[in-house]
């Protein structure tokens, strides 16, 4: 069965995208409603702006990825090209041959993850490779920032494509896209890979309301009291664990609380995505969970998504790739065309999420990728070298026009030859805080330590 | 020193001082290492020169290097270094696990209720589940699932009252009224929190009761029914606590019903039944004697055999056999069914050594004989026996144990070839408890690409030719390509890539061998293997990590392992008793 005859959508089919391209409004939250969530915009401040991290382990081909030439006329690589094919080249920007300043121990895929948070990672005695997030990802910081300016239902979304990872490599920092808190007291937020419990988790408390949130609520209050009374006998860092237990009790009260969203709901998947390493229909659960998030934003159940689409140092066997006869894992060693075609078959999941956000409208009526903003990355450069310089950084959407469109492509420094992946300058954290600022101009700084930013990026910024 | 086996030259043994000697010749080198991919399974605990300069040799580990005869602390004229200290893990919180909510839902509630269970994933950060239930928080995601379950569960109780009702009867019987939510509270809250309940607890829980009750006009048991979805979202249910109260030593003792609940998770896989809870509350579970007996019925129960079961599926990985997948193409058979089947092979013999024999564990690294039904006959090409039978593989094969199993072989391999490095890594770090160093940053800065004419092994022995690598994956690889005789999915080979296998090595620390029948009698020999496996246990069960505090109890546990014939059910018993399992330090 094609996964689309699975993914029943909207009951009135509004998503253009996929039905043809005929362009139909969605059913939206009357624009009122929407600005009434926000202090900001109520008075008469910033419109809704979206933030989605995508991660996507084992790296690229350095050859193959950066673009000869920069600026905003720059030629699409080899692995680049299905950004152009999908026709959403001009929402991308590329940022090549920065430094990721981290100063954690090295040991292959772990330390370039830093580049989603800016902060060093924390060792892990998990087992085998293994780290722990040191700080908040760039999701989780904008979260923060929308949350305190304009609470949505859910206050973000962590989805993941294929459920095959590393065995060998451990942690949260190495298991999870997102994290949230601070230094010394971050708690991982780990993707959901079933369609099913995504749709779930977004829509299920709006499809079905029901009339006993007053009871509901009060098991929540008597969970509390019991964490409260068990917090007096637990030690720091467990209690840090409960602090963060109710903070995501208090969340969930805050969306049993929240009204309906007026807006036409997805219908639920039938796609759980059980299926076996080789035989997962990657594209399309990539698919189902763009609109998804897509649906989530339109209906403002939250503005913020990440997207695990494979993890570090991934062993999943891209099925959907007719090359590809290993784990990416394997490929990337080998440094082999099943590598190159599955790189670029994650960049066309990418510029799928793109389409669909490009496809669906606001309640303003217009594109959300024009109100989105779409960090990409990878734990390294090149797979075979394990070198956490000139890591892809890809960057969808322009968030209002805060950066640059058409996108550029930013170099900070050339190669010194097409597998050169060392040479490097800046400080990739600078991007994050560049992203950041579009939610919060006041933000003074991302990270910590080597890699804290506090000089945004102003050659991609419009 | 292990029958001088560790030295310094190897990288061997569970000290920082050989991770530090490893350390520093692969600090220096920045060229490639390992097989296509499995470099990046060479693993270990960064070791510093600050640990190196304070240890004077490899750490007791177990009970084949504990010190010597004769140490005496208190003479002072030995010179001897003095008894470690035993200093328990820290006391605290763990999150039950998915198996462990659902299976104390069936108990607490019945089948359709644990059927109806629906809690959050476990999270999966590192060699064992239970590592993740002490330091992970329930994201927003997971007390959604959190509260979904515990309604689904309410749902399914209130339908079949049933098991309810063997805990609390007057919910068939009635009278329905207060005094029977409160006795909901109080006997099904004892068994779903372990624990009696204060007052402050049952108010809080009948209140919940009658404002459902309430809310529904006058229904009783919807009271009852949201009751119980209160009792499954509190933090009394979700952790299982383990805080202690002081005793005679210097650490905290865990309670009688921390001690049953730790066990009966331990040994059972949930929450302790009413009987357990009893014996805890009659005090029993104060002495040693009572803390054995309680083991040694719980190990009796059929439920034990799961227990035992989950711990030598995460031990050995094959539990993840089921959505492990090979190259269709290589390998066509390699389907549902003959993944079942490699994954109940190890189960059989597992059974069979542990609870059917109660033999010696060693064995189950040394058996000359197997489980085998059609679709594992076919694989391993042997004639058919027409369902489970315990067989002998042909003496080429040199099948010996589980680590010849399809299972373990087909875990420890990629989709499309071998990986020496891994199988290598396992023998030497999960089974042997030795730390292979971390590769040198830039590892590989070459891609890997397999010559035509070539066997693996001459392709990885290439890209061994740089010392700084060859330090330790010499650790590795050449256990590995004892192996070499099994394709990726188990198989029994005598080519490789249409040359000729060799299976031959001599490693330092484990010894020299032909195929993997002689490596498998080494290892089964090992002395370092016993001690190892109790680690094993430990981190399984609990979630640490050994630390050099719990080094001595975990020895003192080996050394009895040893003494009775390194049987895995008396071990049980005496690591459930042991200090080291039974007291905690400070809330963490």
């Amino acid at each position: 069965m094609h996964v689309l005859d699975k993914f029943k959508l909207s009951r009135r089919h509004l998503l253009r995208g996929l039905i043809g391209g005929s362009a139909v409004a969605i059913g939206l939250p009357p624009l009122e409603a929407m600005m009434g969530r926000s202090r900001t915009a109520a008075a008469g401040g910033d419109l809704p702006k979206r933030f989605i991290s995508f991660f996507f382990g084992n790296g690229v081909q350095l050859r193959n990825f950066e673009p000869s030439n920069t600026g905003p006329d720059w030629t699409p690589s080899v692995q680049l090209q299905p950004f152009a094919d999908a026709g959403v080249k001009d929402f991308v920007t590329v940022c090549t041959g920065m430094r990721n300043r981290t100063e954690s121990q090295p040991i292959t895929h772990h330390e370039g993850i830093t580049v989603m948070s800016g902060y060093d990672y924390v060792p892990s005695n998990a087992g085998g490779f293994a780290s722990d997030w040191g700080g908040p990802t760039i999701d989780q910081v904008i979260a923060g920032i929308i949350a305190d300016q304009t609470p949505t239902p859910v206050r973000s979304m962590q989805v993941g494509v294929t459920k095959f990872d590393s065995p060998v490599d451990n942690g949260t920092a190495a298991k999870a896209a997102s994290a949230r808190g601070e230094p010394g007291a971050v708690t991982a937020l780990f993707p959901q890979q079933n369609p099913r419990a995504v749709w779930q988790s977004l829509f299920g408390e709006f499809e079905a309301p029901k009339d006993d949130r007053e009871l509901r609520l009060s098991v929540l209050d008597a969970a509390k009291a019991d964490i409260d009374a068990l917090n007096q006998r637990l030690g720091q860092q467990d209690k840090q664990r409960m602090e963060a237990h109710l903070q995501s009790i208090s969340e969930l009260e805050t969306k049993i609380s929240a009204l309906a969203p007026i807006c036409e709901f997805p219908t639920e998947p039938l796609d759980e995505n059980v299926e076996d390493n080789g035989e997962e229909n990657l594209f399309e659960i990539n698919r189902v969970m763009s609109e998804l998030i897509a649906y989530a934003f339109t209906c403002d159940i939250t503005r913020v998504a990440s997207n695990l689409f494979c993890s570090v140092a991934s062993e999943s066997v891209f099925g959907d790739v007719a090359v590809s006869s290993s784990t990416h894992h394997g490929h990337s060693h080998s440094d082999d065309e099943g590598y190159n075609q599955n790189i670029q078959f994650i960049m066309s999941c990418i510029a799928q999420l793109m389409v669909t956000l490009r496809d669906t409208q606001d309640a303003m009526g217009e594109s959300l990728l024009d109100s989105t903003l779409i960090f990409a990355s990878s734990e390294l450069s090149q797979g075979w070298s394990h070198s956490w310089q000139r890591q892809p950084i890809i960057i969808g959407g322009h968030g209002r026009n805060h950066l640059r469109y058409p996108g550029v492509h930013y170099q900070a420094v050339p190669q010194q030859n097409p597998n050169d992946d060392q040479t490097a300058d800046g400080n990739t954290t600078d991007v994050l805080l560049t992203l950041a600022r579009a939610f919060d101009p006041s933000i003074p700084s991302i990270g910590a330590g080597q890699m804290m930013s506090t000089t945004p990026l102003t050659n991609i910024m419009a | 020193m292990v029958d001088g086996k560790d030295g310094p030259g190897e990288c061997a043994g569970r000290s920082a001082l050989w991770r530090v000697a490893c350390g520093a010749i692969l600090g220096a080198s920045l060229t490639a290492c390992g097989d296509p991919v499995a470099s990046d399974a060479s693993s270990g605990t960064e070791g510093t020169e600050t640990e190196g300069a304070e240890t004077d040799g490899p750490m007791p580990s177990g009970s084949s290097t504990g010190t010597s005869v004769g140490d005496d602390e208190s003479s002072g004229s030995t010179g001897e270094p003095p008894e470690p200290e035993l200093v328990p893990p820290p006391g605290g919180v763990r999150r039950l696990l998915a198996h462990q909510y659902v299976e104390s839902v069936r108990l607490l509630l019945g089948d359709a209720a644990a059927e109806a269970a629906a809690p959050p994933g476990d999270p999966n950060i590192g060699n064992y589940d239970a590592m993740g239930t002490l330091v992970s928080a329930p994201a927003p995601a997971d007390v959604e699932f959190y509260e979904s379950s515990s309604t689904a569960i309410a749902e399914a109780a209130v339908g079949d009252l049933s098991t309810l009702a063997g805990h609390v009867p007057c919910v068939v019987d009635g009278p329905f009224d207060a005094d029977c939510y409160d006795d909901v509270a109080r006997n099904l809250g004892r068994l779903a929190w372990r624990r009696p309940l204060n007052n402050a607890e049952l108010t809080r829980l009948t209140n919940i009761a009658e404002m459902a009750q309430e809310w529904d006009e006058g229904e009783f048991i919807t009271g009852v029914q949201y009751l119980i979805t209160a009792l499954l979202q509190s933090p009394h249910f979700l952790y299982i606590v383990e805080i202690g109260e002081p005793g005679e030593g210097d650490y905290l003792e865990l309670d009688g019903y921390e001690v049953a609940t730790r066990l009966s998770f331990f040994l059972t896989g949930r929450t302790p039944d009413r009987a357990t809870l009893d014996l805890a509350a009659d005090g029993e579970l104060e002495s040693d004697e009572g803390v054995r007996a309680l083991a040694e019925t719980l190990l009796d129960q059929p439920r034990a055999v799961a227990a035992v079961e989950r711990f030598y599926g995460e031990y050995l990985t094959v539990r993840n056999l089921p959505s492990k997948s090979k190259d269709p193409e290589l390998f066509p058979g390699f389907g549902e069914d003959l993944k079942a089947a490699m994954l109940e092979e190890t189960m059989r013999l597992v059974d069979n050594v542990v609870f059917e024999e109660d033999d010696s564990v060693l064995t189950l690294f040394d058996s000359d004989t197997t489980f085998i039904n059609d679709d594992l006959a076919a694989l391993y090409g042997v004639d058919a026996p027409g369902g489970w039978q315990r067989v002998s593989l042909p003496d080429n094969q040199q099948r010996a144990g589980v680590l010849t199993h399809a299972s373990w072989l087909a875990m420890m391999s990629h989709t499309n070839v071998n990986s020496p490095t891994r199988r290598g890594l396992f023998v030497m770090e999960k089974l042997l408890c030795n730390e292979i160093p971390l590769p040198p940053p830039r590892v590989n800065p070459e891609p890997i690409i397999p010559q035509e004419g070539q066997t693996l092994r001459e392709t990885l022995d290439q890209h061994m030719s740089d010392p700084g690598c060859a330090s330790c994956h010499a650790l590795m690889d050449p256990i590995g390509f004892a192996f070499e005789n099994y394709d990726p999915t188990g198989a029994f080979r005598t080519l490789d890539n249409g040359q000729p296998i060799d299976a031959t090595g001599d490693v330092a620390g484990i010894g020299a061998f032909d195929g993997a029948g002689e490596l498998a009698a080494l290892i089964a020999s090992d002395p370092r293997l016993p001690g190892c496996l109790v680690e094993n246990v430990f981190t399984q069960s609990l979630g640490f990590v050994p630390e050099e505090g719990q080094e001595p109890g975990l020895a003192a546990v080996t050394e009895t392992f040893n003494a009775e014939g390194v049987r895995m059910k008396r071990m049980l018993v005496e690591l459930t008793s042991s200090p080291v399992f039974r007291q905690v330090d400070q809330a963490k």
